[in-house]
This record gives structure tokens, C-alpha cells and sequence, in this order.
């Protein structure tokens, strides 16, 4: 077991405890294993279920077939403007990939197109060496994407915002689960308040929180998710990550900031395709 | 169906949240269908010819009204790529959005209808028919008006731009609505009327949540 993948299970025990402390909650819950989020180290002594890249015990039978992510030769018009062209790259499963560049150069485009919304000028995106979209079911039931905006009705709490985006990705997740998942990223004080009062870092945790539920997701993309985060909670969005690689999924993101990985990652400069 | 439930569920939620919004439309409706009587005079025959008609209109504008919110939050919070990128059917989601929405701006209209035909002076009967064809046609109003709303999502001057694509389609309502109440006054059978209201509430309801689909699609891209 990689030392780095420890230190963080135990930081983001730490930060549960404090949260906790400071909601003043007398029976603060004990950390629970609500579901497989990749994040949870295996109580000593138990017997790993599976080894599978670098060791790491994970119960995650849906994916042990092999994935594959292809992008061939694909060409992004904006308007009347060519983003990108001939853009390609293979990812299979424990693929950890950075799509970097600088502003406007197509990134958010990118990402949006290998999500399947929207059609490419010109190439494929193949899952499971199927075209996306002819396979939009399938597809989408591999995927999560969350793109720039947190998604979040201004409206609902923090948990029928969470419940609703379960429930609209067909992720199985009960009003209890999410608020469970809530009270362990660090917002049990908010659980009741309407989204629109919480800050710009809260709004994004509660976004993010969908991917503790979403671990049996083979392919997450994610588009600028470590905007708006404090340190901690970059650190444990990093783990997250790198954990959900380990377990032989497929992040795609884009960053602006230097965050390290226990993992290696690949760099995809958008820049390098631009005509 | 757990996700046209929940979208219901959430959807109403939000509506009973923000029911202020959803009280000006219903007080438009009130204000518009007051204003005729002082436009054009007290005379009871009048307004009792034209009652109908002008209550249908007021309704018609009404729901153009709340028309643009029915997907500018949602597009807006990025919500909706989300539920497009679900694994469900996006049409079945679609007809839970505009049910709700029709929830919440059709049926108060139909609900208050029969006291604003007190104030025409219709006649009980007359008040039932105008009842019953507002229940049967703002459905299609609202599912018509929800192809508009997806096709103007996101573009500048989105509101009267719907307006104008909206009204033209919805003129058959509008006769069939207004004329069913004239023909029970004329002492004609109203049934023809009323059915093929329905139908064209059902006919929109097959086809209007496709063209909504196919319109979102073309705003998230």
C-alpha cells in the first residue's frame, strides 16, 4: 500500500472528526463505509478481495473487464472557428489524463464533446471500441461528468440538490446516503440551508460530493474541479481521484493548478492539435 | 419512472418555493381579463358575447408569461447537461418538467377561471364549458410553449422571440377553446369541440417532449 494513499484516508478522517466537533452533532457518526468510494482503507488485517494495480483491495467486479477510451482524430469547430484538429489518445483503465492549455484554446470544449454533448466536426470517441453515440445508454451509464458550473438548484438544500443528481445520473442513492455523504465532506451544518447561501468552495463540494457516490462510475471527466477548493479539499478531491484510478477506473480533467497525484498522470496539451 | 417522480417532486419544490414568480402570471391573467370590461364598457350583452374569448386570450398570455423559465435555471446551472447526459430516456424527464410546470401555471388558471366568468356574467353552463376547455387545452399550451422555450434557451431576447413562435401554433386552441362556449350559447353540441381539444392535447403530448428533446439537445451543445 503506497504511504501517500494512507496519509490521506487518515487526513480526511481528521477533517470528518473537526467538522463535527464544530457542527456540535453529540453523536457524531462514526466513519461509515457507505458504499465503495475508493477511498477507504482496508481494515488491517483483512484480505485485499482483488489485487489489482499496485495492490490495491478494491470490490469493484462491474469493471474488472478492461476499459477503453478511444478519441481518434477529432476536430472541434466553434463557430466558425477550428478549436482543435486531429486530437487523439487512447485511455485504459488506471488512466489518470490532464488536458492542460491556456484559456480559450478548447479545453471545456473537449471535455464537453468526449461527454457526448455534442457532435464532433469531424472523428470519433469510441467506449469499448463502440462510437458514443450509438451507444448513448450505455455510455451514460459509465459516465460522470461534471462540468463548470455546480449544477445546483438555488433553491433546494445541499441534500435534494445531491438526491436529484443521483437520481437524474441513475445512480442508486437514498436522501440518507447523500446526507451521510454530505456530513462527511464537511457540510453537515448546511445539510438544511438553501444552496444559494452557501459560499463558492461549498457549492463545489456539494457538486464533487457526487463522485463518492458516483465510485462504480468507470469514467469520470471532469472539468475544472479543483476551482474554488481549499487546500484540504483538494488534497482529498487528488486522493479521490488517484484512488478511483488505482481501482482501474479513467479520470479526464482539466486544471489550472498543480496538483499532485499518488499516480502517474498523462498530459494532453490541446494546444499541440491546434490547426 | 423514479426519475419522472423525482423530477415532479423537485420540480414542485422548486416551484412552491419561488411561488411569488408563479403568482404574478396568475395575477396577469386576473388583470388582463379585468381590463377588457373597462376598455370597452359595462354593457352586460358585450361582455357577456365576449367574455369567452377574452378569457381564453388573458390565458394565452399568461402562460407565455412563465414560458421562459421553464428551462432558462436549469440550462443555466447546467442541470440540464447533466439530465441529458442521463441514462434514462430524456423524453421521459421532459414530459415531468412540463407536467409540473403546467401544474404550476395551467391549472391555478383553470382553478380561478369560474370566478372570472362570474364577472362576464356568463351563465353557470357557459362557465363549465369555459372551465372544461381551459382544463383540456392549456396542456397543449404548455407543451407547445415548451418547444418554444427549448428552441429560444439561451439566446438573447429569448422571451419575445418565444412569444412569436408560440401564439401562431397555438390559434387552434384558441378557436377550438373559445368556440366551444359560443356553441353551447347557440344551443350546438359542444362535444366535438371538446374532443378534439383533447386530441390536440394528446397529440402534443406525443409529439411535443420529442421536438423539446431534440431542441435542449441543440442548446447544450
Amino acid at each position: 500500500m503506497p504511504i501517500s494513499y494512507l496519509r490521506r484516508t487518515s487526513a480526511n478522517s481528521t477533517l470528518t472528526y473537526k467538522n463535527d466537533i464544530k457542527a456540535g452533532n453529540p453523536a457524531a457518526p462514526t466513519r461509515r463505509v457507505v458504499r465503495s468510494t475508493g477511498l477507504q482503507a482496508p481494515r488491517p488485517g483483512a484480505k485485499p478481495k482483488h489485487q489489482l494495480f499496485g495492490g490495491l483491495a478494491r470490490d469493484r467486479r462491474l469493471w474488472l473487464n478492461a476499459l477503453m477510451f478511444e478519441i481518434d482524430q477529432l476536430a472541434c469547430l466553434r463557430g466558425e472557428r477550428l478549436l482543435f484538429r486531429k486530437l487523439g489518445c487512447t485511455l485504459a483503465a488506471g488512466s489518470l489524463l490532464r488536458v492542460a492549455g491556456a484559456n480559450g484554446t478548447g479545453k471545456t470544449s473537449l471535455l464537453r464533446l468526449l461527454a457526448g454533448l455534442g457532435e464532433p466536426a469531424a472523428g470519433q470517441i469510441r467506449w469499448q471500441g463502440k462510437p458514443i453515440q450509438t451507444q448513448r445508454e450505455t455510455f451514460n451509464a459509465a459516465l460522470c461528468y461534471l462540468g463548470h458550473a455546480a449544477t445546483l438548484s438555488d433553491l433546494l438544500t445541499p441534500e435534494e440538490n445531491l438526491h436529484f443528481a443521483c437520481l437524474s445520473a441513475g445512480i442508486a442513492a437514498s436522501p440518507q446516503e447523500c446526507c451521510q455523504t454530505l456530513q462527511e465532506i464537511g457540510l453537515a451544518a448546511q445539510l438544511d440551508l438553501p444552496c444559494k447561501v452557501l459560499s463558492q468552495g461549498q457549492r463545489r463540494r456539494v457538486a464533487l460530493a457526487r463522485l463518492t457516490l458516483a465510485a462504480t462510475r468507470p469514467l469520470w471527466i471532469l472539468d475544472e474541479p479543483f476551482t474554488a477548493l481549499d487546500q484540504a479539499a483538494i488534497e482529498e478531491l487528488a486522493g479521490r481521484c488517484s484512488a478511483h484510478c488505482a481501482a482501474g477506473g479513467i479520470v479526464i480533467f482539466t486544471s489550472h493548478q498543480d496538483v499532485s497525484f499518488t499516480l502517474p498522470q498523462q498530459t494532453l496539451k490541446v494546444e499541440d492539435f491546434a490547426p | 419512472m423514479k426519475l419522472i417522480l423525482g423530477m415532479l417532486h423537485r420540480d414542485l419544490l422548486i416551484a412552491w418555493r419561488s411561488r411569488g414568480d408563479l403568482l404574478v402570471a396568475l395575477c396577469f391573467f386576473v388583470v388582463v381579463a379585468s381590463l377588457f370590461p373597462f376598455g370597452i364598457g359595462a354593457d352586460a350583452a358585450r361582455l357577456h358575447m365576449i367574455g369567452a374569448g377574452v378569457i381564453w386570450v388573458a390565458a394565452l398570455l399568461a402562460s407565455l408569461l412563465a414560458l421562459p423559465r421553464l428551462f432558462a435555471q436549469d440550462f443555466e446551472s447546467g442541470v440540464l447537461e447533466q439530465l441529458l447526459l442521463s441514462p434514462e430516456p430524456p423524453v421521459l424527464w421532459v414530459v415531468a418538467k412540463i407536467l409540473a410546470h403546467w401544474l404550476g401555471t395551467g391549472l391555478p388558471v383553470v382553478v380561478i377561471t369560474p370566478l372570472l366568468g362570474l364577472m362576464y356574467q356568463l351563465e353557470p353552463g357557459a362557465i363549465g364549458i369555459l372551465t372544461a376547455t381551459l382544463a383540456l387545452g392549456t396542456p397543449a399550451l404548455s407543451l407547445l410553449g415548451a418547444i418554444g422555450a427549448a428552441l429560444t434557451l439561451g439566446l438573447r431576447g429569448g422571451g419575445s422571440l418565444l412569444a412569436l413562435l408560440v401564439l401562431p401554433l397555438c390559434v387552434p386552441i384558441l378557436i377550438f377553446g373559445a368556440g366551444a362556449v359560443d356553441a353551447w350559447a347557440s344551443g350546438l353540441t359542444v362535444q366535438g369541440h371538446l374532443a378534439l381539444l383533447g386530441g390536440l392535447s394528446l397529440g402534443c403530448l406525443a409529439l411535443a417532449p420529442l421536438a423539446c428533446v431534440a431542441a435542449l439537445r441543440l442548446a447544450c451543445e
